[in-house]
C-alpha cells in the first residue's frame, strides 16, 4: 500500500518547497531579531515537517540532514543555544543545501557528498553541548585533519521506537462499558510504557505485535 | 456504519496520505490542520471514533489538544494516536500524561498504523 503514496510526491514537493522558502526568510529575519521565540518555532516547525513527510517518501538523505538542523534549531528555540552570527550563517547554508538534496530527490540527479557531509559535521559540532566556537570547527574540517573520524562519530542516525501504547488495548476495546474504564482510570494502573522493536517486514511486525497485546490483555487494569 | 477518524497534521501531504490510509480502510475522515481547528471541528462535527494527531503544530500543539480533547465527555475513552517524528522520551511522557493512547513515529508504514488503530478501537 505505501506505494501508493508516490502519488502524493507532488505534494510533497510543493510542500517541500514552501517550506524551505519559509526557513530561509525566517533565518533572514532572525538575524535581525535573534531572540524571536515565536519565529525559531515557525522555523524549527517547517524543517520539522520536512524532515517527517521527506521519510515517508523514503528520502533519508533529505530526512536526515534535516534532522540535524532541527536538533539545532530545537536548542535554538529551547534557549540552550544563543543565535549568533555564525549560527545563523550556518542555517543559511544548511538551507541551501537542504534546497539541493530536495532537488535531487526531484530529479534523481547526485549531490555533492562532501559539502553535505560537511555541513553535517558542522551542524553537529554546533548542537554539541560546550561547542568549540563555530569557526574553530570550520577551520578544522577545511583542512581535513580531522573530518574523517569525526565524519565516522556523527554519521546520522535517527533512532526511533515505531510505535507504543500506553493503554491496554482492552481498555479501549471495552471502551463502551463506562465500569471498565473508570475501573481502569481509578486504579491508575497504566501499563509500563512498552517499546516495541522495529521489524525489517510487516509480516514479522503484526507477529511480534500479538504476544505484546496478549501480554497486556492481562494486565491488572483490563 | 463506518467510523469516523480525525486527522489533525500541519502538513497537508502528511495529512492526505493518513486520510487516504484510514479512507482505503473504510474510514470517514476528518482533516485538521492544527490543534485549534480540530476542536473547532469536533465541536460542530459527528463523533470520532478515533484520533491520529501530530505533535508540533502551529496555534494549538498535539499535547495541548489531546488535554483539550480528554476534558470533553466525547472523548474521554476515545483512542488518540500521536504520529510523530518525536523520538524524545519526554515528548512521549506529555502526550501519556496529557492522555495519549500510544503513539507511531513518522515515517509510518500504512499497514501497521492500521492494525495498531484495529487493536485500539472498541469492537
Amino acid at each position: 500500500m505505501s506505494d501508493d503514496f508516490s502519488q502524493f510526491q507532488d505534494a510533497f514537493f510543493e510542500e517541500a518547497g514552501d517550506h524551505v522558502a519559509a526557513v530561509e526568510e525566517g533565518l533572514l529575519a532572525l538575524e535581525q531579531h535573534p531572540e524571536d521565540l515565536d519565529l525559531l518555532n515557525k522555523i524549527f516547525r517547517s524543517a520539522h515537517s520536512i524532515k517527517g513527510t521527506s521519510g515517508m517518501f523514503g528520502f533519508n538523505a533529505v530526512a536526515q540532514f534535516t534532522h540535524k538542523m532541527e536538533t539545532l534549531l530545537d536548542l535554538l528555540r529551547n534557549g540552550e543555544k544563543v543565535v549568533t552570527p555564525q549560527i545563523a550563517d550556518l542555517l543559511l547554508k544548511s538551507t541551501d543545501c537542504l534546497k539541493t538534496l530536495i532537488d535531487a530527490a526531484k530529479s534523481g540527479l547526485p549531490v555533492d557528498d562532501d559539502s553535505v557531509q560537511r555541513l553535517t559535521i558542522e551542524l553537529a559540532s554546533a548542537s554539541a553541548a560546550g561547542s568549540q566556537p563555530l569557526t574553530q570547527v570550520t577551520a578544522k574540517a577545511a583542512t581535513g585533519s580531522s573530518a574523517p573520524s569525526t565524519a565516522t562519530s556523527l554519521s546520522v542516525t535517527v533512532p526511533r521506537t515505531p510505535h507504543a501504547l500506553f493503554t491496554s488495548p482492552g481498555h479501549h476495546r471495552n471502551g463502551s462499558s463506562s465500569a471498565a474504564s473508570t475501573r481502569c482510570k481509578s486504579s491508575k494502573s497504566w501499563p509500563i510504557l512498552e517499546h516495541y522493536p522495529r521489524s525489517p517486514s510487516i509480516r514479522r511486525s503484526c507477529r511480534n505485535w500479538q504476544p505484546w497485546i496478549l501480554k497486556n490483555a492481562t494486565s491488572p487494569g483490563r | 456504519m463506518s467510523k469516523t477518524a480525525l486527522v489533525v497534521d500541519d502538513s497537508p501531504t502528511m495529512r492526505q496520505m493518513v486520510a487516504f490510509t484510514l479512507t482505503n480502510a473504510g474510514f470517514k475522515v476528518v482533516e485538521a490542520e492544527d490543534g485549534k481547528d480540530a476542536v473547532n471541528k469536533v465541536a460542530a462535527g459527528p463523533k470520532m471514533d478515533i484520533v491520529v494527531t501530530d505533535l508540533n503544530m502551529p496555534k494549538m500543539d498535539g499535547i495541548s489538544l489531546i488535554k483539550e480533547l480528554r476534558k470533553m465527555a466525547a472523548f474521554k475513552f476515545t483512542p488518540i494516536l500521536m504520529l510523530t517524528t518525536e523520538s524524545a522520551a519526554d515528548k512521549k511522557q506529555a502526550g501519556k500524561e496529557a492522555g495519549a493512547t500510544g503513539w507511531i513515529v513518522k515515517p509510518f508504514n500504512p499497514e501497521v498504523m492500521l492494525k495498531i488503530i484495529a487493536k485500539v478501537l472498541p469492537a
